[in-house]
């Protein structure tokens, strides 16, 4: 009998040594299993009062990360301005009525709350610096679809683009498609952990509008997808979570890269280092003695306070240096 | 005058605007035919409810749309026209520049708020209207064969809807991203 079972299982080919592309299908699947129940689909409602008699009403459509499985979820916070109500669908069906918890129009990150216990959150540990080209998954819900799925690569990192009129910097760029509805949605590694948060989509479309009979000799469009990276999320949601708002510390610059630190571009009004008497073309060298000559280190340092605190910067204004102690403040609400 | 001759005048005896020896012949009919009396009482009903009718900012981006629909209704395959013989080509022409005029008149009718017919369906595009909001008779009743018969007049870049209108449910939301900033300028 097993002799005779040996023969009919080889000649169905159940012996047959599974190929690369098979393999790689069945890791890719079990990414998307594993992360789909982490993937909410988020609906907003609004009431636009056009008129003394007149009232517009809609929702919107879109996705959201079960952060922590006590009911935090984080999404996309372009979607929310002037909600009215929120609804929050479980990939296993549930709709949970969503409470705002805060938003932060910097990062456009959201954090909303449910009332739930045994969420499915996802994985954040352990995530590291993707280089460009490694593979990501991502779940949304497009066009309302619940748990749309789609496989690309990491296109590249620390991008920065304007969405709404607003400056949104160290984006990770991403070769994936992305639909209408899966905003918020999630994007993962390999291993099913969490890697950013969708976020907007790039496409020069000027050309085409105006001239469609260029379209035959024209290279097909395609879009550019835009994430806010996990370590830009963790660092909002787990503020958020602490203080019930988005706490960062705030000197009240822009600033560039220049060699050896980072320059001023403007000053803000009122701000910490309109205070303390900074101006256009400073350097900002130093952090308490630390040389430090990277923007984006300057501005992990100075975003990194929970409260106000006194530190010694060194600047370099007209080849001079001098040091000055300033009050690094809390950013005051932004919307 | 018989029930024909009188309901060709209804729809203007309902707006006032028939001449004195029209309304004295409508006057006379109506009280010895009950049918026309309804259809009376339904343009009365309809005209009403077209004077609930309130303008609303048109959303951002409809009338690009409204361009995308009609230019895609214009050319449709352009592989095709490309492999046609003149007398197409000249018919495309013709049907281009009709388009062009028709496109030039309704955007300075529109600029003049020229009277719109309510024969014209009024489909908003903000949002479809609600089905109790709906005028009964609908709009093969209000037209009648009069274009002048009811009018309402519309600001450009502006559309009359009912109260209470609702966007189809659903609108899904990613956002575009209008610009790559190749700066290494940061705010803190």
């Amino acid at each position: 009998m097993f002799a005779l079972a040996m023969v009919l299982s080889l000649a169905h080919g159940d012996f047959q040594e599974e190929s690369l592309l098979e393999r790689w299908e069945r890791e890719v699947s079990s990414v998307v299993q594993k992360v789909r129940p982490s993937v909410v689909s988020i609906r907003a409602r609004f009431t636009a009062r056009a008129d003394r008699d007149v009232e517009l009403r809609r929702t919107l459509q879109f996705s959201g990360i079960i952060y922590r499985k006590d009911g935090y979820v984080v999404t996309d916070a372009g979607a929310l301005e002037g909600a009215e109500g929120l609804e929050v669908t479980t990939w296993d069906g549930r709709t949970l009525e969503g409470k705002l918890v805060a938003q932060d129009g910097k990062t456009g990150i959201a954090l909303l709350r449910v009332s739930a216990t045994d969420l499915t959150a996802v994985e954040t540990v352990g995530g590291k610096d993707l280089p460009a080209g490694s593979l990501v998954v991502s779940v949304g819900n497009s066009f309302g679809l619940a748990g749309s799925a789609s496989v690309g690569t990491l296109g590249g990192s620390d991008r920065s683009i304007r969405v709404g009129g607003r400056r949104f910097d160290r984006m990770i760029q991403l070769a994936i498609p992305a639909n209408p509805g899966d905003c918020g949605g999630l994007v993962a590694d390999a291993r099913g952990r969490l890697v950013g948060i969708l976020h907007s989509v790039y496409s020069d479309e000027s050309e085409s509008e105006w001239f469609p009979f260029l379209g035959r000799n024209s290279a097909p469009r395609t879009s550019l997808v835009f994430a806010t990276p996990m370590e830009t999320v963790r660092f909002v949601t787990d503020r958020m979570i602490r203080h019930g708002r988005m706490v960062r510390g705030w000197l009240g610059v822009s600033v560039r890269a220049v060699e050896g630190g980072a320059e001023v571009l403007r000053v803000e009004v009122g701000s910490p280092a309109r205070r303390a008497g900074f101006r256009k073309g400073d350097v900002l060298l130093a952090w308490d003695g630390e040389a430090i000559g990277d923007v984006d280190a300057w501005q992990r340092k100075i975003e990194g306070f929970e409260e106000p605190r006194t530190v010694r910067l060194t600047v370099r204004r007209e080849g001079a240096q001098r040091d000055c102690d300033v009050r690094i403040e809390l950013e005051p609400g932004r919307k | 005058m018989n029930c024909e001759e009188t309901r060709d005048l209804l729809p203007l005896y309902a707006g006032g605007e028939v001449e004195a020896n029209e309304r004295l012949a409508v006057e006379a009919h109506l009280p010895l035919c009950s049918e026309c009396s309804r259809e009376l009482d339904q343009y009365r009903d309809a005209r009403g409810r077209l004077g609930e009718l309130r303008e609303v900012p048109m959303a951002p981006g409809v009338e690009a749309e409204i361009w995308r629909n009609v230019r895609d209704e214009l050319f449709p395959r352009r592989r095709r026209v490309r492999q046609l013989d003149w007398a197409v080509r000249y018919a495309a022409v013709l049907v281009i520049g009709l388009a062009a005029g028709y496109a030039t008149v309704s955007w300075v009718g529109g600029k003049r708020s020229a009277p719109a017919t309510a024969r014209i369906p009024v489909p908003s595009p903000v949002g479809s209207i609600g089905g109790n909001d709906r005028i009964p008779g609908d709009a093969g009743l209000i037209g009648s064969g009069r274009e002048r018969t009811w009018s309402f007049s519309g600001e450009p870049g502006h559309r009359s809807v009912l109260p209470r209108a609702t966007l189809p449910d659903g609108t899904h939301y990613l956002p575009r991203a209008e610009a790559l900033l190749t700066s290494t300028e940061r705010e803190f």
